[in-house]
C-alpha cells in the first residue's frame, strides 16, 4: 500500500516538456507536460471523451489536445475547447494533480489536494550549487517503493552487495561503523563512521591517490514518505573532514523512490561530485560507479520483491542493523497518523 | 531463584510474573504474553517496540543505558526519564519487586 497525502517525485524537471510524458503513479496512468508558458502540469492520462491517452496529444495554447477527436484540456483538468462546438459539459474534465517544481524536481501531491501543503517538500539547493555539479538518472524497478529506503538505511549490505564498487569487500568495516540515529522532522538522520577503512574501489577510481586508510562517512536523511539525501566521502585517516585538502572523495546522492504500482517503481536519483568540481569526468566516473551500485542494488531487490510475493513477510526477522529502517516505518506511521491518511504500510 | 516483576498497563491492570536471573525484561514479558509489549525485533535494541516505563525506586538499578537504546528512545512518542526498553534491562536478584508500566502505544 502507499501513503497518502504526501509529496512524492513524478520527474525531473528535464523531463517534463512540451512532449507529454507517460508514466504509471500509484497504479494509474498519469500524463506529465509542460504547458506553452512553461507550467509543468499532471493530468489522468485519458482524455475524458472516448477515453484515449493524452499522453498521445500535442500540447497546445490553452492546454494539451487529445489526438483523437480534439478535445483540449487545461492544466487544471477542465477542457477548454471541443471542436465545432461551444457548449462544455460539467463532466468533460480529467483528474489533475498538484504540482510542485523546486530544486529541479518535479513534486506531485498523492491525496487530498485540499492538504497540498509546499512547506512539507524537503529542499535539495544541490542541484543547483555550482560547488556540486550533478548527474540525474532513473532506474525503474520492479519492487515496491518502500524497499528502495530500506536498502539505503541498512548499509551492512554494502560489503556483500556492491564489494566491487561502492562497498569494498571486507563486511567487518560495515558491521563496526560508528553510528548514530535521531530523529528528524518528517523522517531520520542515521550518520555512519569508518575509521581507517580501505577506500573501496569506487572511491579509489575517482581519487587513485587516496591513501590505503581513509574515514569514511555516510550520512542519510531519511524524509517520508521514500526520499534519502545521502552525503558521503572520506579523507585521509585521522584528518579533520571539515578542511582536509585532496586527495579526497567527496559525493551527494538525491534518492527518491515513487510507485508505479504496489511492485514497482521510479527510482529517482541524482549524483553530485564534490571533490572535483571542474572536472566533468569526474562527475561522470562517479555518475557511472553509482550507476553500476543502483544497477546491483536493483538485482537484489527485484529478486526480494518476487520472494515476498511468494512467501510473504511474516517469516522475516529483524537483526541489529535494522533499527534505521524501523525508524523510518515508524516515521512513516507517524506522518500517516498526523495527515490521517489510510495506509497499510508494509511492502506488498 | 527467580525474580518477580510486575507489569501496569495503562488501564491500570497489574500482571505479576516470574523472570530469571540474566534474561531481559522483555524476554518475561513476551514469555508471559504481556500486552503492550511488541518486541518486534526480538531483543535487537533495532525497533523500539518494548518501550516501558520503570518505577522510580527500581529505576537506578536497571543499570547504564546504551547508546543505541538512547536513540531509539527518541523515536518513541512519550519518552519520559523512567523510560527504557525492557530488552536491553537484565534481570537481576536486586530487581525483585521491579514495576513497569506499558505505554498508550508501543
Amino acid at each position: 500500500m502507499i501513503l497518502e497525502n504526501a509529496w512524492y517525485v513524478a520527474a525531473w524537471s528535464h523531463e517534463v516538456t512540451t512532449h507529454p510524458l507517460a508514466r504509471r503513479l500509484f497504479n494509474l496512468p498519469v500524463v506529465l507536460y509542460r504547458s506553452l508558458a512553461g507550467q509543468a502540469c499532471a493530468l489522468i492520462d485519458s482524455c475524458a471523451h472516448r477515453g484515449a491517452p493524452l499522453s498521445l496529444g500535442t500540447v497546445v495554447a490553452d492546454g494539451i489536445r487529445c489526438n483523437y477527436h480534439g478535445v483540449v484540456f487545461g492544466g487544471d483538468g477542465i477542457c477548454t475547447r471541443i471542436p465545432n462546438q461551444d457548449l462544455i459539459p460539467d463532466k468533460a474534465r480529467v483528474t489533475s494533480f498538484p504540482l510542485v517544481e523546486k530544486d529541479d524536481i518535479v513534486w506531485l501531491w498523492h491525496g487530498d489536494p485540499a492538504k497540498a501543503d509546499p512547506t512539507l517538500i524537503v529542499d535539495y539547493p544541490y542541484h543547483r550549487d555550482p560547488a556540486w555539479p550533478a548527474r540525474f538518472s532513473m532506474a525503474p524497478v520492479a519492487g515496491n517503493f518502500m524497499l528502495i529506503a530500506d536498502n539505503l538505511l541498512d548499509a551492512t549490505h554494502l560489503a556483500y552487495v556492491h564489494g566491487s564498487t561502492v562497498g569494498g569487500s571486507d563486511p567487518n568495516v560495515h558491521m563496526v561503523a560508528e553510528s548514530s540515529l535521531k530523529p528528524a522532522k518528517n523522517g531520520l538522520r542515521f550518520e555512519r563512521l569508518m575509521r581507517g577503512a580501505p577506500p573501496p574501489p569506487a572511491y579509489s577510481a575517482c581519487v587513485p591517490d587516496l591513501p590505503k586508510q581513509i574515514d569514511r562517512w555516510q550520512e542519510f536523511d531519511f524524509v517520508v514518505p521514500s526520499t534519502v539525501l545521502q552525503y558521503s566521502g572520506g579523507v585521509p585517516a585521522g584528518s579533520d573532514r571539515a578542511i582536509a585538502p585532496a586527495p579526497r572523495f567527496d559525493m551527494r546522492i538525491f534518492h527518491s523512490a515513487t510507485p508505479a504500482t504496489d511492485t514497482s517503481c521510479y527510482y529517482f536519483w541524482s549524483l553530485q561530485n564534490g571533490h572535483a568540481i571542474d572536472d566533468p569526468r569526474a562527475t561522470d566516473v562517479i555518475f557511472e560507479q553509482i550507476e553500476q551500485a543502483i544497477a546491483e542494488d536493483k538485482v537484489f531487490i527485484e529478486a526480494q520483491q518476487l520472494r515476498v510475493d511468494e512467501l510473504g513477510e511474516e517469516r522475516l526477522f529483524d537483526n541489529a542493523a535494522d533499527a534505521a529502517r524501523m525508524m523510518a516505518r515508524r516515521a512513516i506511521r507517524k506522518y500517516a497518523k498526523m495527515s490521517s491518511a489510510s495506509a497499510s504500510l508494509e511492502p506488498a | 531463584m527467580m525474580v518477580s516483576v510486575t507489569f501496569i498497563d495503562r488501564a491500570g491492570t497489574a500482571r505479576q510474573v516470574q523472570a530469571e536471573p540474566g534474561s531481559t525484561l522483555m524476554l518475561a514479558a513476551r514469555d508471559n504474553g504481556i500486552p503492550g509489549i511488541v518486541a518486534e525485533c526480538g531483543g535487537m535494541a533495532a525497533c523500539a517496540t518494548c518501550h516501558v516505563y520503570i518505577d522510580d525506586r527500581y529505576l537506578p538499578l536497571t543499570g547504564a543505558m546504551g547508546d543505541d537504546e538512547d536513540a531509539l528512545l527518541d523515536f518513541t512518542d512519550e519518552r519520559t526519564p523512567n523510560s527504557r526498553l525492557a530488552c536491553q534491562v537484565v534481570i537481576t536478584p536486586q530487581l525483585e519487586g521491579l514495576i513497569a508500566r506499558t505505554p498508550e502505544e508501543q
